[in-house]
């Protein structure tokens, strides 16, 4: 008997487990109820649906008949039965009703064809959870950074900051703090003591700070986490003597020779010496060039040993460009973490076509300017995160790359404009994503600037080259440069969606040409690329990956490549 | 039984049979008179009949979210020509007939006013043309190029200049520069 009883236990237990119902939170027509899912399946609750759209149903527990009115169609079915009788005429569902905890589910299916509703739910992506691996703190002018460091960045509804006074309470929900003993590696200039909690599936960091700081956070695209930052607050006057405040920016030449005779003097025999890099900050060059080259002596240095890793070239050149001024960013770059210079070997270089050539990659939007947002997504931060993988990319291959926003900034259409002019870049790419009234549609899309009446002239223009008077020489001259940009954006336009098509396959939804603001001013070949339609649910969800990411990247560089490679004409 | 199934075949000879008849009559002799009205023409008040106007076809655009898709509408002829882009105007708004079709314009967007001048017609939109637009640039191309190759088809329209709230913007939306007339872009539209 006893063990009669147990068999049976188990089985009750198994029968729980089988028929315990997992819960979706679904949109319907931008309404969220709660789905259930079975087998795979998702499931919607009729009774509050047809409440809330005012759908005439009935429900008859004695035969299983689920009748609904809706738009003069009389739809009626049976639980556990796939028929569906719509004004007479038989269909076939795929998934029959159920009965849950005595209330009707029709499968998701059935609304979308039967009764013409929009449904959508969030991604797995959003339910997913986190886990934060460690706290990073950096030390600026005015206080301190603090990065929370975690497998995916954390948007506005994903975090709670709550203070008093000194103390700060972060609360992430949804998310599993991993164990480690960096939290502890504190700076002692600005936190007294930290703690961190992991209880109900939430993860708590609550920090003490020495004193009243200003605290602003913002979610972190790469690394991907959380930005904290603490500032000293500029209206009391205060400072602190501990904080050092840096010295006016050096000279490279005055850099170099003190580093060389610093060297000459203490090891002049020896190869290899270790140089502190965080010594360089880049803070201090920012303001002396737009670009900056620092060169060691090869006999003195053949190799520099950083704390991360060891470049073994002697020479390494930093390219920083002049960045617009950043007035409330949070997603910004963090120079110390994602700092990897690496040295370009000139034996690939000199092969490479992209070698030297200056190309601007515009991120779309920016700052108030959202873009499309949609399922929770921004444009303008795709279109950040995907130019920052095609930058690094360039700059791998040796291009010389100019971002016209490095993070979450407004910049007008007439400033990114001025970046490809002033830089004389060879090429100009505009990132965005695309939009469709029809949210079923997916593809890229590839604009050019035209001017039908400029390029009609063309070969009126052409035969008065030989004109004697100065001034109109050199109009002509003008409008032929003109009509040889537009023709080459068509040309590098071309090569770029021959490769997205091959390489990614995605469909080609437009290739056309118009009067977009940032093209006219620009007296180079210039596209706006608009990657997919973040408009489909699906896409939404396939380009917020990190790895589609890279590859779009990878893919608009190798078009790049090509397009230097067949030889540009200006 | 089998006598009852007789009398009942009996029964239908002569029911057809007579259903011919009078059928007959009806085809060949019968002279059937119209309708008139008893009340004399006089006292029929002249508002009552609808004022008789010619319709003309026009073509509108919308778009389908992929190309612009033309839709046949009838318009009431003018002979002022700001008139009929009125008429084109208001038509337009309504938004399209087939429901597979989206209207171009961001929802709540109106047309403030509008008037003619030199071949070029001013349309002044309110605000929300920019607060309701959802993003992207295909939206916007359909957006502009909708209304302006609509009612470029009235013979005195050769371009369109947006304004908004009546003040002159060089972008109408998030993009495309519309500082100048826009002139009808067919290449948007959809060849079937």
């Amino acid at each position: 008997m006893g063990q009669k009883k147990s068999v049976l236990l188990i089985l009750v237990l198994l029968a729980s487990l089988v028929f315990s119902y997992d819960t979706i939170q679904v949109i319907v027509n931008e309404i969220t109820f709660t789905g259930m899912i079975d087998n795979g399946v998702v499931y919607l609750p009729v009774p509050e649906i047809c409440n809330h759209f005012n759908i005439r149903y009935g429900y008859f527990p004695d035969t299983g008949i689920i009748a609904i009115n809706y738009n003069n169609k009389m739809i009626s079915t049976v639980v556990g039965q796939r028929e569906v009788i719509i004004n007479n005429e038989i269909a076939q569902l795929e998934t029959p009703p159920v009965v849950i905890e005595r209330k009707v589910y029709l499968p998701v299916k059935f609304f979308t064809k039967f009764i013409d509703m929009r449904v959508s739910w969030q991604p797995e992506e959003f339910q997913k959870k986190a886990t934060i691996e460690k706290l990073v703190y950096r030390e600026t002018e005015l206080g301190l950074n603090l990065f929370v460091l975690a497998d995916k960045s954390f948007s506005k509804n994903e975090y709670i900051i709550s203070r008093e006074k000194d103390t700060l309470i972060l609360t992430f929900p949804n998310t599993n703090i991993s164990d480690s003993d960096t939290y502890l590696e504190y700076p002692d200039k600005f936190i007294q003591g930290i703690n961190i909690n992991n209880e109900d599936n939430r993860g708590t960091v609550i920090i003490n700070f020495v004193q009243n700081f200003e605290i602003e956070a913002g979610p972190v695209v790469n690394p991907t986490g959380l930005l904290v930052r603490a500032t000293q607050k500029i209206a009391s006057n205060d400072f602190p003597e501990n904080i050092i405040i840096p010295a006016a920016p050096l000279d490279t030449q005055e850099l170099e020779k003190l580093y060389s005779d610093e060297f000459s003097k203490e090891i002049p025999d020896e190869n290899t010496v270790e140089v502190e890099v965080a010594v360089i900050a880049k803070d201090d060059f920012k303001l002396k060039s737009d670009k900056l080259e620092l060169t060691y002596n090869a006999d003195l240095l053949t190799g520099i040993i950083s704390d991360t890793e060891e470049l073994e070239k002697s020479d390494f050149e930093l390219n920083f460009q002049q960045l617009p001024n950043i007035q409330d960013s949070f997603i910004e770059n963090i120079d110390d973490i994602i700092l990897d210079q690496k040295a370009i070997d000139p034996g690939t270089a000199e092969r490479d076509f992209l070698n030297e050539k200056k190309i601007v990659i515009d991120p779309g939007h920016g700052g108030d300017d959202n873009g499309i947002v949609k399922f929770g997504v921004f444009e303008k931060d795709i279109n950040l995160a995907l130019s920052r993988k095609i930058y690094r990319k360039l700059i791998e291959k040796g291009a010389v790359v100019f971002l016209t926003r490095s993070g979450n900034s407004s910049v007008s259409d007439e400033n990114r404009a001025f970046t490809g002019n002033s830089n004389k870049a060879d090429l100009f790419v505009s990132v965005h994503c695309g939009a469709s009234l029809n949210p079923q549609i997916k593809g890229f899309s590839i604009f050019h600037y035209s001017d039908p009446v400029l390029e009609s002239r063309k070969d009126t223009i052409a035969s008065n080259k030989g004109v004697q008077d100065e001034i109109s020489a050199e109009k002509i001259l003008m409008e032929l440069k003109r009509i040889a940009v537009i023709e080459e954006s068509r040309k590098f336009g071309k090569i770029l969606s021959s490769h997205i098509v091959d390489d990614l396959g995605f469909v080609e939804r437009m290739f056309n040409s118009g009067n977009f603001q940032i093209l006219r001013d620009l007296s180079m070949p210039a596209v706006i690329l608009e990657t997919n339609m973040i408009t489909n649910s699906e896409i939404s969800a396939l380009l917020r990956e990190d790895s589609v990411q890279e590859k779009i990247a990878d893919t608009i560089v190798k078009a790049c490549e090509r397009y230097f490679a067949a030889g540009a004409e200006l | 039984m089998k006598d009852t199934y007789g009398m009942i075949k009996l029964f239908f000879k002569f029911f057809w049979l007579s259903v011919m008849l009078v059928a007959f009559y009806f085809l060949f002799f019968h002279k059937f008179e119209d309708y008139r009205s008893e009340i004399p023409e006089k006292y029929i008040r002249p508002g009552e009949t609808a004022e008789s106007f010619d319709l003309m076809a026009f073509t509108f655009y919308y778009s389908d979210g992929l190309r612009l898709i033309p839709e046949d509408r009838k318009i009431r002829i003018e002979d002022n020509p700001l008139a009929l882009a009125g008429r084109v105007l208001n038509e337009y708004m309504k938004g399209p007939e087939n429901t597979d079709l989206f209207m171009t314009l961001p929802e709540k967007t109106l047309v403030r006013n509008f008037f003619l001048l030199d071949n070029v017609l001013y349309i002044d939109f309110s605000r929300e043309i920019q607060s309701n637009y959802l993003g992207g640039i295909i939206p916007e191309l359909h957006a502009i190029y909708g209304i302006v190759n609509t009612v470029c088809q009235v013979g005195a329209v050769e371009s369109v200049k947006f304004l908004i709230n009546g003040e002159d913007t060089s972008k109408l939306i998030s993009h495309l520069f519309t500082g100048e007339p826009v002139s009808p872009d067919n290449n948007l539209i959809h060849r079937f």
